[in-house]
């Protein structure tokens, strides 16, 4: 896992994780408290005792036991998938904030220019490592618009300018409308374009060492992980069970006993102490299955989101600058609020404004043109 | 007065404190954005305002019977650089707009003037400076539109009205401004 620098360009996902994290934190504390103290409550109801015993201390011990078993049990039923959310989203979380980061060389709070040469894909590109289709689209889209290479009319793209200079990432989208609009394939095909583009200006570069022994090394050490937690668990689990066993063949009661019998003083006392066992037991179970669990898919969520490419120097020289643009944008204009027609009023602030998700609603009104089936039209108009 | 009441007083106070004092921040940093913007804008005015000398000097040697146009331009810089305030400076950057206009107009019918290339580099200077003045004027309008919603709408005002936070002025792009974009370069 690299270090993560200071340096984070704010991408949607890393606000979507934060909000999704809340709200699964409280709604998981919510229901494991109701439930839990549920579970204590019908299980004690359920023992039947002899008159004067729910007043003993030794009742009381049991009482307190019954309801931690309970509540372990709730946990060991509900937390495992709580926490392989929990891990997902927290391996994901560190690698979208590894795609983010940057190395900063000058201190740039706020830029303010244009970014010469850098079009909205390598913008994209450089700001997580990653090119989304829809809003990447939309933002060179965009840009065509504003060149007057292309124009809107009623959730269409029409093609204005045919003659004119465009750049690889245009050209290639423009040849996509042409042969039949946007689809699965060609949207693949052209973010794959991008990367390469992008690795070929130097912004991004594979890591260093070799994939294929990364990949090995870590699937074999999270396999020795989960090995070696597995043993521990089995070693602990089985001392602690033995105990358990052990004490109720000395006790000469069965189980069916415990739930059926009128409990006497001294069987209460044998109970709790079982119990006590027990409960020990259930927490090391649930402590290794979450470990079991955050290890394992933590790496699962990390490798998941983790993008291949690092950023180059020289990328990571451009990333510093955009992230003074993203500051620059939020802080000082209300960009979020415009619509595609004002771009040329502001011109590539607009479309920066789109790839760094300051502005939602271009991209919304820009891909309702995506769903209008192109097939078999082309003369000067594109249907995208 | 009982000790609930009391509490309550006492959480009511502490809320309303927090307000202020977020309110009285949320102001300062608004204002401050609208400082530092037009201090960006100043820069590319003054930019601009730097380049009139040559510019005058260099279309002197071609249209000497033009003096009341260059005359025009030498009083709306000299007016623009001994301005004090941003709305003064914003009403005589218009007026320069307007005079360079002209001159950049009466330079069509002086063929050697349109091609020296000291004539050509400082039109495209200028051009330049204009793009970032505009830029930067469309921005500092943002801050000035983020900064009189908070001072505008409730219940900041109150706060605004309680610390004398004034009202903005927008920077209008002269109509002279938005021809000088026409000019064949």
């Amino acid at each position: 896992v690299p270090d993560i620098a200071d340096n984070q360009i704010k991408t949607k996902s890393q606000r979507n994780i934060k909000r999704l994290n809340a709200i699964v934190f409280f709604a998981v504390s919510a229901v494991v408290l109701a439930l839990g103290v549920m579970l204590a409550q019908v299980t004690l109801n359920g023992f039947q005792y002899q008159p004067g015993v729910q007043d003993t201390a030794e009742y009381k011990q049991l009482a307190g036991m019954v309801t931690l078993i309970s509540a372990e049990m709730y946990l060991l039923l509900f937390l495992p998938a709580a926490a392989i959310f929990f891990s997902i989203q927290s391996g994901r979380k560190r690698g979208i904030r590894a795609n983010a980061s940057f190395t900063a060389f000058e201190g740039i709070t706020y830029y303010r220019d244009f970014l010469k040469d850098i079009t909205p894909a390598d913008m994209s590109i450089i700001a997580d490592l990653n090119i989304e289709g829809k809003k990447d689209i939309s933002a060179t889209l965009l840009r065509l618009y504003n060149k007057k290479i292309i124009t809107f009319e009623a959730n269409r793209v029409v093609l204005a300018d045919g003659g004119a200079a465009l750049s690889p990432d245009e050209g290639e989208l423009v040849n996509m409308f042409k042969n039949g609009g946007i689809t699965k394939s060609g949207v693949a095909a052209w973010k794959n374009n991008r990367l390469r583009e992008a690795e070929a200006k130097g912004f991004i570069d594979a890591p260093p060492g070799n994939k294929i022994v990364k990949v090995l090394t870590g699937c074999l050490s999270s396999c020795c992980l989960s090995v070696v937690l597995f043993f521990v668990f089995a070693f602990v689990a089985g001392f602690l069970g033995a105990n358990v066993i052990d004490d109720l063949e000395a006790s000469s009661a069965d189980l069916d006993y415990f739930a059926t019998a009128v409990l006497t003083q001294s069987e209460v006392a044998l109970f709790t102490e079982i119990l006590t066992q027990y409960a020990i037991l259930v927490l090391f179970i649930v402590f290794f299955v979450l470990i079991l669990c955050f290890t394992g898919f933590w790496i699962f969520g990390y490798a998941m989101t983790k993008s291949h490419f690092i950023k180059t120097p020289k990328g990571n020289e451009i990333a510093e600058k955009i992230a003074g643009l993203q500051n620059f944008i939020h802080d000082f204009s209300v960009l979020s609020e415009r619509q595609k027609e004002e771009v040329f009023l502001w011109d590539d602030f607009l479309v920066y404004a789109v790839v760094l998700e300051e502005n939602e609603d271009i991209v919304k009104d820009i891909s309702k043109a995506f769903k209008v089936d192109l097939s078999g039209v082309y003369s000067a108009i594109l249907n995208l | 007065m009982g000790p609930i009441i009391v509490i309550v007083v006492i959480i009511g106070v502490v809320l309303l404190l927090g307000f202020i004092l977020s309110a009285y921040n949320g102001l300062v940093k608004a204002k401050n954005k609208v400082k530092s913007q037009w201090a960006q804008v100043d820069v590319h005015l003054k930019r601009r305002f730097d380049l009139i000398p040559n510019l005058v000097e260099t279309v002197k040697g071609y249209a000497k019977h033009e003096q009341s146009t260059l005359q025009a331009v030498i009083e709306a810089r000299n007016k623009a650089t001994t301005a004090n305030n941003p709305k003064d400076e914003m009403a005589a950057n218009n007026q320069l707009t307007g005079a360079l206009n002209k001159l950049f107009a009466l330079s069509e019918a002086y063929p050697d003037l349109k091609a020296n290339a000291s004539f050509v580099e400082l039109q495209k200077s200028l051009k330049d400076t204009e793009d970032k003045i505009a830029y930067a004027r469309q921005f500092y309008n943002d801050t000035v539109y983020m900064y009189q919603n908070k001072i505008e709408t409730f219940p900041t005002n109150i706060i605004a009205g309680m610390f004398g936070f004034t009202a903005k002025e927008f920077f209008a792009a002269a109509d002279d401004e938005r021809q000088n974009v026409a000019v064949s370069f």
